[in-house]
């Protein structure tokens, strides 16, 4: 599936404004958490939407995905690094690392049991991106970009302490000619209790 | 005296008093609408209990505190501004930032002079007014005081207001402050480049890092910061002004290390400040009509101290020296261009040094020598100011200030007088005079001067929520070559129907003649109140010229909105040119407490791009230097359209993590491949406190 840049995205924005109007009732009926009462760790892959491919130049490849979540005053907030890589379709081009380091934010949407439900939330992601580019001083090789969109998560728990978490966004990559493009992870978790040194520390 | 109460305890503004809304009779409320004056007289007498005490508030000074700082996750000093409606804040290329009062002041005031802690700054060195150039950190910064009518400030007539930075005292002990700031824009090509064949890396602002080291005791502090800035000029929008070859590297830099010491010794106070900055800018040449690299070095040391020798009355001094270069760079390598500054003054008052005001005289000595690079005509002098400041605060009835100040240079003399006098006639019923009489500058050199007064009453009954209703007029005129005159009259009406809600209406027109040519140079109409458009006929000489709408709501300071709106025909040198400049300016804010330690806000502003597009920056204000030399350039304004700030402390206020998301509106007049209006940028700021004093 091939995505071509777009200039404008008021889709997502509706989706998010759409997702946020049916959340936020049920949100309230939820039992809320204790900001930083526990903290959740994850690993998992990251898949390109349908194989994501730049017009005339490279393809997304299967990345890895680690992150760590924490109830927040309201929803839960999670950090998140990213690594894909993408390959060149072109022999002339080079291939490049991308790395994104993102802040989210999560707000419960349907909640089966405790640890099972639906969520959706926002992301903000710095993506570095890494040329294969020999020859090149790392200033040169190496470029930023920002990154925002919605995601949405169904997430299983497995007893108390594991989850298995599905998470499907759509973000967009605000460089000169942005780059729209829909993902999945599908990551395992452990919640573990929060350190106290670590809870003082966030409050 | 003035200083010392505006140092220790500066006039409230209107949104500052947080008067209890429960005073105020709800009935009365309608009636305002009706019949203003009826309603001062009745709802007066029944808030007379509670703030008889209370100053005077002055509608056209603001004090933003450090708490409103950190709670709007101001990042840059330069944004304070963008927290003023009142003042205009522009920029051509994001960090070169320019400000003026927006609609009151009665000239052109974006050449106001800076001051911190009391000494003044030469921020114009650099032919820009940018704070964000100080070399000044956000973390030291307390408060800071926004003067915009003429004023005596450290012993220096401030004729076109004045922005007076009051720096943080450090808590008791050792203490650090440490920060980290940077910004990502959008827009980089990425890996777009190699299939255009063009790299764009658009990171304009930041990184920026500061540090501040600290000692608090019980009668004396220390303080000594350094930071280091960096601004990379890689928007090709941006690097296209510059003639940069000399320059492999096309960034601003910024580097500065200040010390600022307190001692007490007996009943005397004395302050110690000093401060180097160095690095590299842009600087616009007429010559190639572009902007040229430039190396710029600038120190400054200063003391300054009050001795009490007898009662209530003792000795200030202040006293300072400024010396700095910028060197240009030609295309083709080398200086070409040199300037130099070198400023020394001081100061010396005798009077009441308490806080509730007296009398005291005092002497100002500064000699300026500018120039003496090659290509740049000397310009040295010497200026010497003797005045008399009088000030009366804390009765119950009356408060006044008094400053009469004379200015020799030369041959010239000028006399400026400021006065404003607040008198409580009954309870809860204020009114103000107001007169300030100054030359604006010496302008022999360019073979013409001005001045222009000002004549101010108003009806203050700030014991309620508060009505304020202030009228000016503003008469001057030139007495040399060019035989010009400035005239305008400011009528306003500001009400606070509700606690927090302001609002504003007015009158203001003023206009330049030229007596030789017997023709308007310029002209300028404003009617304040929620419209904006053309007046059939307005003003005195019959001219149609614009009109100006003001609406400004404050709800508990959480909630804030202001609404501008400009129409403008103005003239402009001896041409007989009309050129229309609509404007709109929409500010609001809202703030969302989350936590203690977590807050939201939301600040919107948009202003139109038509207006203060000029470009190059009139260094001097001067209204006809670059008359026909202007170009408008579109969109060249730089006005972040939606801001939003998450502020988080951590670790017991030890560390406070800011970010700010900005949605930019033509911040380089460049034109985005997302559209118009729609440019984002992200920034951090991480700060991080170890001391005792929170």
């Amino acid at each position: 599936m091939s995505f071509r840049p777009t200039h404008t995205r008021p889709g997502a924005l509706r989706l998010l404004l759409y997702l946020l109007c049916v959340c936020l009732p049920l949100e309230a009926h939820a039992q809320t958490p204790v900001p930083f009462s526990d903290l959740t760790l994850r690993l998992g892959g990251v898949f390109p939407g349908g194989g994501i491919t730049l017009p005339g130049g490279w393809d997304e490849q299967t990345g890895i995905e680690a992150s760590g979540s924490t109830p927040f005053y309201l929803g839960t907030i999670e950090a998140s690094l990213r690594l894909t890589t993408w390959e060149r379709l072109d022999p002339d081009l080079p291939d490049f690392a991308s790395r994104s380091l993102a802040l989210g934010w999560h707000l419960s949407l349907l909640s089966f049991t405790a640890r099972t439900g639906v969520s959706v939330g926002w992301r903000v992601g710095l993506v570095q991106m890494d040329f294969d580019d020999p020859g090149t001083t790392w200033h040169d090789r190496v470029d930023h970009e920002l990154e925002t969109g919605p995601v949405l998560g169904f997430t299983v728990g497995l007893g108390n302490e594991w989850e298995f978490r599905l998470l499907a966004g759509r973000t967009v990559l605000w460089l000169s000619e942005p780059i729209d493009r829909t993902w999945c992870s599908l990551a395992l978790g452990r919640r573990l209790r929060m350190p106290p040194w670590l809870r003082e520390f966030l409050q | 005296m003035i200083l010392i109460r505006r140092h220790l305890r500066p006039r409230p503004s209107l949104r500052q008093l947080h008067l209890p809304q429960s005073r105020v009779p709800l009935a009365v409320l309608p009636t305002f609408l009706v019949v203003h004056v009826t309603v001062i007289l009745l709802a007066g007498s029944a808030a007379a209990q509670s703030t008889s005490l209370v100053p005077p508030p002055d509608p056209l000074r603001r004090v933003i505190t450090r708490s409103v700082i950190e709670r709007t996750g101001i990042t840059r000093p330069g944004e304070i501004f963008d927290l003023l409606p009142e003042w205009d804040s522009w920029s051509t290329d994001g960090l070169h930032d320019r400000h003026r009062v927006s609609s009151l002041a009665p000239l052109r005031t974006d050449t106001f002079l800076l001051f911190i802690d009391g000494m003044r700054i030469d921020h114009d060195l650099l032919e820009t007014r940018s704070l964000n150039l100080l070399p000044l950190t956000v973390a030291e910064i307390d408060s800071v005081e926004f003067i915009a009518y003429p004023a005596l400030v450290a012993g220096t007539f401030a004729a076109r207001g004045a922005v007076h930075i009051h720096t943080r005292r450090p808590g008791r002990g050792p203490e650090m402050t440490a920060a980290l700031f940077a910004e990502n824009e959008t827009g980089d090509t990425g890996p777009w480049r190699y299939l255009e064949g063009r790299r764009q890396d658009v990171e304009h602002i930041g990184p920026e890092g500061e540090i501040v080291l600290g000692w608090g005791g019980e009668r004396a502090w220390l303080r000594l910061a350094g930071l280091n800035r960096n601004h990379p000029v890689t928007d090709e929008n941006i690097y296209s002004r510059t003639v940069a070859l000399a320059r492999e590297l096309p960034v601003v830099t910024t580097r500065a290390a200040n010390l600022r010491a307190h001692v007490e010794i007996g009943p005397s106070r004395h302050d110690v400040s000093a401060s180097t900055q160095w690095g590299h800018d842009f600087l616009f040449h007429r010559g190639p009509g572009q902007e040229i690299a430039a190396d710029t070095r600038l120190r400054q040391i200063g003391a300054a101290g009050t001795i009490p020798l007898t009662g209530s009355f003792g000795l200030r001094y202040r006293l300072g020296r400024s010396a700095g270069t910028i060197g240009s760079w030609a295309p083709l390598g080398g200086p070409n261009r040199e300037l130099e500054l070198d400023r020394r003054y001081l100061n010396i008052e005798f009077g009441n040094v308490i806080p509730a005001g007296g009398l005291c005289f005092g002497l100002t000595r500064e000699t300026s020598t500018i120039g003496r690079g090659r290509d740049v005509q000397n310009d040295d002098h010497t200026e010497s100011t003797l005045y008399i400041s009088a000030h009366r605060l804390g009765s119950s009835r009356w408060s006044t200030d008094l400053d009469v100040a004379a200015v020799l240079r030369g041959r010239e003399t000028r006399l400026s007088t400021n006065l404003q006098t607040c008198l409580q006639v009954i309870p809860n019923i204020w009114i103000r005079f107001a007169a300030a009489q100054t030359p604006v500058s010496f302008f022999s050199d360019h073979g013409y001067r001005y001045w222009t007064s000002n004549l101010e009453f108003d009806l203050l009954p700030v014991s309620l929520p508060g009505f304020t209703y202030y009228a000016g007029i503003t008469d001057g005129c030139d007495h040399d070559a060019l035989q010009s005159r400035l005239a305008a009259i400011d009528l306003a009406l500001q009400a606070n129907p509700t606690a927090g809600m302001t609002i504003s209406g007015g009158f203001f027109h003023r206009q330049f003649t030229d007596l030789r040519l017997e023709r308007y140079m310029s002209t300028d109409t404003t009617t304040k109140f929620g419209w904006a458009g053309c007046l059939p006929e307005a003003g005195w000489d019959g001219r149609l010229s614009g009109a100006r709408g003001d609406l400004a709501l404050d709800l508990n300071g959480r909630v804030s909105l202001s609404l501008a709106g400009e129409y403008r025909l103005r003239r402009r040198g001896f041409t007989a040119r009309m050129r229309a400049i609509p404007r709109l300016i929409v500010t609001g804010r809202i703030e969302y407490v989350m936590h203690p330690t977590m807050t939201l806000a939301l600040t919107g502003r948009y202003a139109s791009r038509s207006a203060w597009t000029e470009y190059p920056p009139q260094p001097y204000d001067d209204p006809y230097q670059y008359s026909g030399m202007l170009i408008t350039l579109p969109g060249m304004n730089d006005h972040p359209v939606l801001t939003l700030t998450a502020a988080k402390w951590f670790w017991d206020r030890r560390l406070r993590l800011v970010l700010v998301g900005r949605n930019l509106l033509n911040r380089t007049y460049r034109t985005h491949p997302a559209g118009a209006g729609f440019d984002l940028s992200l920034a951090a700021r991480l700060e991080l406190y170890l001391g005792r004093d929170r």
